[in-house]
């Protein structure tokens, strides 16, 4: 019995888990390969990049799992329609997205400057304000994007009999980090572009 | 009139969304940026070592989703009353263990030899200065760390699920924040001692 379980569940976990594995690969293979030059841009960089991609991972999380529960209570049928409830639920994780990265952004900047004696100025005093909307732009953009894969990804699932809660949180937290690691790295091109640093 | 029904309860929705998930995830990105602080120390002591950090997102991916489902499998066999914190470690706790175990075990290998696969092709593609991590190292790095997380995580997971439950509370609403806000400091604490174990203590009998 014992024996069935632990061989059930690794039948369950080995496929999902070995997809995942690929998409971290690529995630970290673009981390290892962008840090270099980020970090001439913003040597902070890596103080943020495990809240920015959980964020990110989370919240597009949360809207597959309260879109599921919605198709499951016959609140939203199998097209997702009515699409004000769908958009309200997409709204509210935009929402909090937003104000999530900008605590992560006010959080990075202070730290920042309380480093700064040690590792000496890293941007003019303007230069922050850039840092903080490229934070909350770059974050709220890979939610959307990873929240809306999630969204279609869950659609398809459903059409296809499969239970959603089982595919939608490993692909979205994977997907979270590819994109969250993808975008935050853009973010700071942006800024080293509009400072003049690169 | 139906569609002003309809907006309010629409409002509502959003405003509660925000309320509940707001307070966890503050928590959560002042302990990712913990997690974010040991990151950067360990960028400042292995920065020149090439390909140390496509191990990164794979080896928090690992924390993450082994140990939240077995967070939601002690979770769901507390519920059913095969495991409980009086019927101690009995069969279906020792299963979920050691399930945990083999896919740390599995995962993390599968994880080393494809970060060391991926490290070589971009290097012969792109060639870039610096310390050139082997297979050896790759495998002592991931799975040292998987392990080491693996065991502080799923010791937390387990005791945490069955004293919620023994205290009458519900695990699946505890012991999955709890487990996601303090795991990628773990993960990437284990990290830093598994490289300087590799590095500093192994290095000369790997060459």
């Amino acid at each position: 019995m014992t024996v069935h379980t632990v061989r059930k569940i690794l039948i369950e976990s080995l496929p999902v888990l070995g997809i995942v594995l690929v998409f971290a690969l690529i995630a970290g293979q673009f981390l290892d390969y962008t840090l270099e030059g980020l970090r001439i841009i913003f040597p902070l960089i890596l103080l943020m990049v495990p809240a920015f991609i959980d964020i990110t991972g989370d919240l597009a999380g949360v809207v597959g799992a309260r879109v599921t529960s919605h198709l499951y209570t016959g609140e939203l049928d199998a097209s997702f329609r009515p699409y004000r409830l769908l958009f309200a639920n997409l709204f509210a994780i935009i929402l909090v997205s937003a104000t999530a990265y900008a605590f992560l952004g006010i959080c990075v900047i202070g730290i920042t400057l309380w480093l700064s004696p040690i590792i000496g100025p890293i941007f003019p005093a303007w230069g922050f304000l850039w840092l903080f909307l490229a934070i909350i732009g770059a974050g709220v953009l890979a939610t959307a994007c990873t929240s809306m894969i999630g969204l279609f990804s869950a659609r398809l699932v459903y059409r296809f009999g499969r239970d959603p809660d089982s595919v939608i949180p490993p692909l979205t937290t994977t997907v979270g980090d590819l994109l969250g690691i993808v975008f935050i790295a853009l973010a700071i091109i942006s800024i080293g572009n509009i400072l003049g640093l690169i | 009139m139906v569609m002003a029904n309809g907006g309010s309860r629409e409002r509502r929705l959003i405003w509660r969304v925000y309320r509940e998930a707001m307070p966890v995830l503050l928590f959560t990105v002042l302990a990712e940026l913990f997690a974010g602080a040991m990151l950067l120390a360990l960028d400042v002591h292995f920065a020149s070592m090439l390909g140390l950090f496509v191990l990164i997102p794979g080896l928090m991916q690992l924390r993450g989703n082994i140990s939240t489902s077995l967070a939601q499998r002690l979770g769901s066999g507390t519920h059913l009353g095969t495991i409980s914190w009086k019927q101690g470690l009995n069969e279906p706790l020792r299963a979920n263990i050691k399930v945990a175990f083999y896919l740390v075990i599995i995962m993390s290998f599968l994880l080393a030899i494809g970060a060391f696969a991926v490290s070589m092709i971009t290097q012969s593609l792109v060639p870039r200065s610096g310390l050139l991590l082997d297979l050896r190292h790759f495998l002592i790095i991931a799975m040292g760390t998987a392990l080491l997380a693996s065991a502080f995580q799923v010791t937390i997971t387990v005791t945490v699920a069955l004293l919620a439950h023994a205290r009458g509370l519900d695990p699946d609403n505890i012991t999955i924040p709890i487990v996601a806000a303090i795991g990628d400091i773990i993960t990437i604490g284990c990290l830093l001692i598994s490289i300087t174990f590799a590095v500093t203590l192994l290095h000369p009998y790997l060459v």
